[in-house]
């Protein structure tokens, strides 16, 4: 079955296929994604932070554990933020909140700077613009075409909408359905750009 | 609902790779192999996760007010306790308890088992009927990775432009299946067998 796997590229959701399942289930809407966006960042920043001190402090055993905790707390800690600030939001994503701390993306980075000698600044980085750059144009699309709307987070209740269609293009989009072919295309796009700018190479 | 709705409802309605995308990257990166042992650890640790978790919702979480611990709950005691299983059914004699074991293993940290378990305790559901959701969610998990895999296979075979190749038409082909698994709702679903 290694015949199947995937050569990794630097885009974690459309490169590398991590972290899908929230891609998948709340892209349907921008606030929604953002709240759950951040979430994956402050995760991310979290363990950014957390691992080079716990690599000299720690025994080699004790590490892995450590990490898991960290990142239960901290999406834990978002998840009660994120319900303060925006209680509507936080609502609608339920379960999505405490699936932060085992986002395959994360467990990735986790996995690969657990290993000694490697690059602690540069890696997050480009996870994190990588993962930026996908998820969020990706949930724009979604709520445009699926809901023929486009809004953002509130201090508020409510999300604040930005513009509103009389009617959704594709209904289909902000589906479960919909979310996979809008992935689909877009990992297929994103992998004849990068063979096209290989073969372009002198 | 009855028993039987749930079975139904948790393997296509609320299908956990094809309406919730748990465990899409997973088989999208091609980690599909040993499917009946990856069955047996997934149905066996989503059923024990649920029931912990309901647990400790109904008799911790809830009344304390306390559902925000419920992540460090699994990471820092259920997936130490899951790893310990896996390693130590993984030095038993027998080969396919080993590849139980090792499927075990690779599943305690995913939200493939995290969320099917959420899904099935934080449903208005009793306990038997908590893991009786997530046994049927382990089921229509692997229901439809297996047949998102004989797809998968098809499709290596067919002359399929080089980008798409791979992980985009396997994630073509899971929201074509997703969008045949939506005709099959809930409230048909209770219509049907209540």
């Amino acid at each position: 079955m290694d015949r199947h796997r995937e050569s990794f590229v630097p885009n974690p959701l459309l490169g590398s296929i991590a972290g899908l399942c929230p891609a998948i289930a709340v892209t349907s809407a921008l606030p929604e994604a953002i709240l759950l966006w951040l979430g994956t960042l402050v995760v991310l920043f979290f363990l950014w932070m957390s691992i080079p001190l716990a690599k000299n402090l720690l025994p080699e055993r004790l590490l892995t554990p450590f990490s898991l905790s960290l990142m239960a707390i901290s999406a834990s800690a978002y998840g009660v933020l994120a319900s303060v600030l925006w209680p509507l939001l936080a609502a609608n994503l339920n379960i999505y909140i405490p699936l932060i701390a085992v986002n395959s993306m994360i467990l990735h980075y986790l996995r690969a700077n657990l290993r000694p000698g490697k690059n602690q600044l540069k890696a997050p980085l480009s996870i994190i613009l990588g993962y930026s750059f996908s998820f969020i144009p990706i949930a724009t699309l979604r709520e445009i075409l699926g809901r023929g709307s486009l809004s953002l987070p509130s201090l508020t209740l409510a999300p604040r909408i930005l513009f509103e269609l009389k009617e959704a293009p594709l209904r289909i989009v902000a589906s479960p359905a919909g979310g996979f072919m809008i992935l689909g295309i877009l990992a297929a796009l994103y992998r004849f750009i990068l063979h096209t700018r290989r073969s372009a190479r002198p | 609902m009855s028993y039987f709705g749930i079975i139904l409802s948790s393997v296509f309605a609320a299908n956990a790779l094809l309406s919730s995308g748990f465990g899409a990257s997973r088989l999208a990166r091609g980690n599909t192999k040993h499917l009946l042992p990856s069955f047996i650890a997934l149905s066996l640790f989503s059923l024990f996760v649920a029931v912990i978790l309901w647990t400790a919702r109904r008799f911790l979480f809830i009344p304390f007010g306390l559902s925000a611990l419920e992540v460090v709950l699994y990471m820092s005691l259920i997936v130490p306790l899951m790893k310990f299983i896996s390693r130590v059914a993984a030095q038993s004699p027998g080969a396919f308890l080993r590849k139980v074991a090792e499927s075990g293993d690779e599943l305690a940290i995913s939200s493939l088992v995290f969320g099917i378990a959420l899904l099935s305790s934080k449903a208005s559901y009793t306990l038997y009927e908590a893991a009786i959701a997530a046994l049927a969610s382990s089921l229509g998990y692997a229901a439809a990775s297996e047949l998102l895999g004989a797809i998968r296979e098809r499709l290596e075979l067919s002359d399929v432009p080089t980008s798409f190749k791979g992980a985009p038409t396997l994630l073509l082909s899971a929201g074509l299946m997703a969008m045949a698994f939506m005709g099959i709702d809930a409230v048909l679903i209770k219509n049907f067998v209540g």
